[in-house]
């Protein structure tokens, strides 16, 4: 046993430095929603801090479970579709976020309301801020970055790993020198975390579905129409997160 | 503008030549023994730490950056287990070298027991490493010292003094502020571990160095112990009072506090308006956590759904009766109301638990008029007219509590317990005259009827959930027995006239001692038979049983008698059994469920009276009942619902019972043994869409329902009209309704339409005098709204509704009639010059029925004038004038089967009232939109 140890210890030594470009990262993406819900500026200072303090506890308990096909030069963002757990069976969004690191070029279906929307053109950039703060996700050393998301504006914490220097990471944020393991958008609204790690030996191949239905958008005017649903739902005092995704 | 452009192509071109002046940036990185760190992180930062590029140190630990711009930068390198280093970088020339890079380690033990273990991340102020602590486990109850001993690097003295890595901790600040001074002990002993979220321990700059900027490293350390978010409480609480003319008054209090683990809550109403004006938003306040914790005891075809109708006891209503208190409506007549309760919730990780106490008062004094036509065969018509007075009088007390415990994931237990007791009393007048064809007078009728009734309920509920490992696997099982008692009494005195017969003069005293004790168990097995299908299989088993004495006396001057017809005990038990299975299909949106089950109702009664007038009744009805679902979601936007079902109504044991009840002379009852259960067959069906990017949205409600061998009435009407019913099954009868719904935006967000309509038609027969009387209706109603929000300032809600139906009697073609009703309304919210806001409502209802001359309409129109006050809103006071035309009245116009009924009840008229609001968080503000909220 003693034996094992010792040589599973030098193994994860030689480990150290050898760099796998191609593998599958699982997260889990939880939506926090009495945090979003209580910074909408259209309630009341004890409607926020009621929301916060009755269900603040309940949130965060279940996640979507997604999964991020990469290698050196691309990688695919998907819902992994869990199949009906009590027996009834409900449709949800359907995204596909696909990274080309190469020629900086993106894919995307991504729902807004009732529409499909398939976004094509270059990666949209992400200032990022190197902070210095460390810490460890499913086994790997992370850096913190900060920076904005590229749609909504809202402020985003990403952790990321040089371990595996594959320029990308969930939702289609990229930009940074390693792998992000997790992100979280504001205030912990919405955290998206690295669950399950596979790194493959062999050079991985990623295919896109051969069609992709959605109505072709520019990443501006999706942005636009993005945010113009956003500030219309505010205004007419409605929670824009029931029926579009942060 | 020449200017401007000259100056653009100037910078331009500067912009140029300053890019043109690049540079390579080079360097090299080694660990602190020397050697060459290879595929180490290097990142070339703006001096906001913004990241410009990144690139990977080689073989030799070497680096390069090539095409730099002059300027200033930060070049950054990071490697897994060392601290990253980060240095400023001037370039002004061609080649840059920021030389070797030396990277130290992180202390071993900081990174596998912080890092590694706890997973609490890692910060870095230079050299100096500060560490955030969410993770380390510590018993509960601990406190702050307790965790830092599990810190390491961190020594706690005897005495509670703190070195951290050999130097003193000499400051603790707690959120960054200074906690009772500066002895870092208080806070350290004081503090509750758990609601600690961070330790951040760094070195303690003076002054000097915060000002100029001087990084040696300091001998003392300083402490910053960050606060869970959720440790901090919230108190809430509001409060209004309202005086009004006329005696009107109106109040209302809550208070809450709510903290991680508890909540506490309490509210207070008081009225004589009829307005609690309580909405959800206060139900969540008063119940906390628990405002959504329903529970449906019964398992069904489709997951708890309860869809077959169950008959209900008439017996003892105790429980229907206490629990309409709480919510109910008390706003016709001239009402009064009171409640108040308190909450606690306990909200651990696994024990949930919550206890609370309401208290219920309410009373109503009503005047009504009251008019009915019945329709006999032979062109006969009964009009009969009643002019009542009740007043009432009622007091619920209602203890109840819940507890629910996470054994593991897969194991949940919850008890419900509650005891409520009830005392009211009513007290009711009336005079009343019975006509043949409106002008034959028949009777004159003079009752007076004093009831005061009490009560208790007692009830325990156990419930288990088991869930496996294999999703979709459950098994579930409950059990509740209740206990209550009922006692009524009542004194009936009653003056009855006929015109071509005896008087009869009643003075009674009923006393009713009745005790009910139901035992329910329900228990089902799930099991997902493969991915796209699932298998359901479930018990219901409830076994009622009432009994009690029904002691009847008649009185004369000073002299009592028991009266012998009415005087009886009683002892009924119900047993029911239902055994089900269903079986789903769920894939992809499409949910397919059929399922069937076996129905077994034992009826056993026994009447015995102090004469013959006994009745026995020992029936047991066995039954099949079927079901069948699709719920398909198209997208998700839309979806499309089908279901047929078929299940069984028992008859009631009332309805069974072979004894004549001629409590009152009038109308005297009849059981019939006979009776059997009727079949209901209903189809419903339903289309939902939604498009929230052009507002758009839609749907379609309908729904079918056909009962086979319906239970009906047969009536016996004599010459003198007093009338004798009795149960039969009798044909089939019908309902149907289909309601399409469709609201869009004319205006985004500033003008939206809705638009609904209502149609119904039903069948029903009913036997009089042995003649069929089938009774037809058939009923449109017609819905327009408007919402109109054209900016911050105004809201303007219109809304019309038309209510036409057609009654078709074929006993009596003569009194076909036509009933419309319609309510047309404004609510206006109106922001006005400094700070007042304008609530205005005017609804305008007419009711009309030309078969009997009626036409009535009345108009209402209700304002209110604002203004809020104080620091945030926190204040507000209200002028308002409800019912300003002076109007109010409740009407009602009702076609039913072989009767049109019209009542109308005196209401609180014209009054107005001075309002003063406070709430400790603030009001809300501004004009308030009718179309979103109801109520104002």
């Amino acid at each position: 046993m003693r034996l094992l140890l010792i040589i599973f210890f030098f193994g994860s030594i030689l480990n150290l430095n050898s760099q796998e470009t191609q593998g599958k990262i699982t997260f889990e993406r939880k939506v926090f929603w009495a945090n979003l819900y209580s910074k909408l500026p259209f309630l009341t200072q004890e409607e926020k801090e009621k929301e916060l303090a009755i269900w603040g506890k309940e949130q965060g308990k279940y996640g979507e479970k997604y999964d991020l096909q990469f290698n050196s030069t691309q990688s695919l963002y998907q819902e992994v579709k869990s199949e009906n757990e009590g027996g009834w069976s409900w449709r949800g969004d359907e995204i596909l976020i696909f990274r080309d690191l190469v020629n900086k070029t993106i894919i995307d279906k991504i729902p807004l309301a009732e529409k499909d929307f398939l976004i094509k053109g270059d990666i949209p950039r992400i200032k990022w801020k190197i902070q210095n703060e460390l810490r460890d996700i499913q086994g790997y050393i992370c850096m913190k970055a900060e920076g904005i998301h590229p749609i909504h504006d809202t402020p985003i914490t990403a952790w990321y790993t040089d371990k595996i220097p594959v320029s990308s990471g969930p939702e289609g944020l990229t930009g940074l020198p390693g792998m992000i393991l997790l992100v979280s958008y504001g205030n912990d609204d919405v955290t998206i975390e690295a669950t399950y790690v596979t790194l493959e030996k062999d050079p991985k191949v990623i295919t896109l579905p051969k069609k992709i239905k959605g109505k072709e958008i520019t990443f501006e005017k999706f942005k636009e129409d993005y945010n113009k649903y956003i500030k219309e739902s505010i205004t007419a005092k409605r929670n824009p997160y029931w029926r579009v995704r942060l | 503008m020449k200017k401007n452009l000259l100056l653009f192509v100037c910078l331009f071109f500067y912009s140029f030549i300053a890019n043109s002046q690049s540079s390579k940036i080079s360097g090299s990185v080694t660990d602190s023994l020397g050697s060459n760190l290879i595929n180490a992180s290097i990142l070339l930062l703006e001096e906001d730490s913004t990241m410009i590029e990144f690139t990977q140190s080689n073989v030799e630990g070497s680096f390069s950056f090539t095409k730099i711009p002059y300027g200033n930068y930060l070049v950054k390198v990071t490697y897994v287990g060392y601290i990253p280093q980060t240095i400023p970088v001037k370039v002004e020339s061609k080649e840059t070298t920021v030389g070797k890079i030396i990277l130290n380690e992180i202390n071993v033990q900081l990174m596998e027991v912080v890092v590694k273990a706890a997973k609490a991340p890692l910060k870095m102020r230079g050299d100096t490493i500060e560490f955030d602590v969410t993770q380390f486990k510590v018993p509960q109850n601990s406190s702050l010292e307790d965790l830092l001993k599990r810190l390491p690097g961190m020594e706690v003295e005897q005495g509670g003094a703190l070195k951290m890595d050999g130097k003193d901790v000499t400051s603790v600040k707690v959120d960054g502020k200074n906690f009772f001074g500066n002895n870092p002990t208080m806070a350290t002993k004081n503090l509750p571990a758990d609601g600690v979220s961070t330790v951040q321990v760094y070195d303690r700059k003076s002054d000097e160095q915060k000002a100029t900027g001087n990084t040696t490293p300091s001998n003392e350390k300083e402490m910053n112990v960050v606060l869970k978010d959720d440790f901090k409480n919230i108190t809430f609480g509001k409060g209004s009072v309202g005086l009004g003319d006329l005696d009107r008054m109106e109040g209302k209090l809550s208070i809450n506090k709510f903290t991680p683990l508890h909540q506490y809550s309490f509210i207070g109403v008081g009225n004589n308006t009829g307005r609690n004006g309580l909405g959800w938003d206060d139900r969540e306040d008063f119940f906390g956590a628990q405002a959504y914790n329903f529970q449906e005891l019964k398992y069904g075809f489709n997951g708890g759904m309860r869809f077959f109708s169950f008959y209900e006891e008439d017996d003892i209503n105790l429980d229907n009766k206490i629990s309409e208190l709480f919510w109910n409506n008390n706003n016709s007549g001239l009402p009064r109301n009171g409640l108040a309760g308190l909450n606690y919730n306990y909200e651990g990780e696994k024990l949930k638990a919550g206890a609370r106490y309401v208290f219920n008062h309410k009373g109503n004094d009503m005047q009504s008029f009251r008019s009915v036509n019945r329709f006999l065969p032979g062109n006969i018509t009964n009009f009969d007219t009643t002019t009542s007075n009740t007043i009432t009088r009622g007091n619920v007390h209602k203890i109840e509590s819940n507890f629910s415990l996470d054994i593991d994931s897969f194991n949940n237990v919850k008890v419900y317990l509650d005891y409520s007791n009830l005392i009211s009393d009513r007290n009711f007048d009336s005079k009343g005259s019975s006509f043949r064809n409106v002008t034959d007078l028949i009777s004159t009728s003079d009752i007076n009827n004093v009831r005061d009734n009490s009560g208790y309920l007692g009830r325990g509920t156990i419930l288990y959930n088991k869930t496996f490992r294999k999703k979709g696997r459950f098994i579930g099982f409950n059990t509740t027995y209740s206990k209550s008692t009922f006692e009524e009494n009542t004194l009936n005195t009653s003056l009855l006239n006929f015109t071509n017969s005896i008087d009869q003069d009643i003075n009674q005293a009923f006393n009713n001692d009745a005790q009910k004790t139901q035992l329910q168990i329900n228990a089902t097995y799930n099991e997902p038979l493969t991915k796209k299908l699932f298998l359901s299989l479930f018990h219901n088993y409830d076994n009622t049983d009432q009994s009690g004495e029904i002691l009847v006396k008649d009185k004369e001057e000073n002299k009592e008698s028991i009266n012998a017809t009415l005087t009886r005990n009683y002892d009924t038990k119900v047993a029911y059994n239902f055994t089900g299975t269903s079986l789903r299909y769920s894939h992809a949106g499409l949910n397919i469920s059929l399922g069937t089950g076996y129905q077994v109702t034992d009826l056993n009664g026994a009447f015995v009276g102090l004469s013959n007038n006994n009745g026995y009744v020992d029936t047991t009805y066995r039954n099949l009942q079927y079901f069948s679902n699709i719920f398909y979601q198209i997208s998700r936007n839309g979806s499309v619902d089908a279901s047929y079902t078929r299940g069984v109504n028992t008859p009631r044991i009332s309805q069974l019972t072979p004894i004549i009840n001629n409590a009152n002379p009038l109308y005297i009852r009849e059981g019939n043994p006979e009776l059997q259960p009727e079949v209901n067959n209903t189809v419903s069906f339903g289309i939902w869409l939604s498009k929230p990017l052009s507002g758009l949205r839609f749907n379609i409600w309908s729904n079918i329902s056909m009962l086979e061998n319906a239970i009906t009435q047969e009536e016996i009407i004599t010459e003198s009209l007093v009338t004798t019913t009795r149960p039969i099954n009798y044909k089939n009868s019908r309902n149907l309704s289909f309601s399409p719904n469709v609201s869009f935006p004319i205006i985004k967000n500033k003008l939206r339409a809705s638009i609904n309509m209502q149609l119904n038609e039903s069948q029903s027969y009913r036997l009089v005098n042995s003649i069929e009387n089938k009774t037809q209706t058939f009923g449109v109603g017609p819905n327009l709204t408007f919402n109109i929000t054209p900016n911050e300032k105004l809201s303007l809600f219109l809304s019309s509704r038309i209510n036409q139906s057609k009654t078709s009697y074929s006993i009596n073609t003569s009194q076909n009639q036509t009933i419309i009703n319609q309510t047309h309304s404004a609510t206006l919210s109106l922001q006005l010059a400094k700070g007042l806001i304008l609530n205005s409502n005017y609804t305008h209802r007419f009711f009309k029925n030309d078969r009997f001359g009626q036409n009535t309409n009345i108009p209402i129109i209700n304002t209110s004038i604002s203004k809020q006050f104080l620091k945030g809103n926190k204040g507000e006071i209200r002028l308002a004038a409800y019912d300003i035309l002076d109007k109010n009245q409740n009407f009602s116009i009702n076609a039913g089967s072989n009767t049109v009924s019209q009542s109308n009840t005196i209401a609180l008229a014209r009054y107005f009232m001075v309002i003063f609001s406070y709430n400790i968080k603030g009001l809300k503000s501004g004009v308030t939109n009718a179309g979103n909220q109801w109520e104002y």
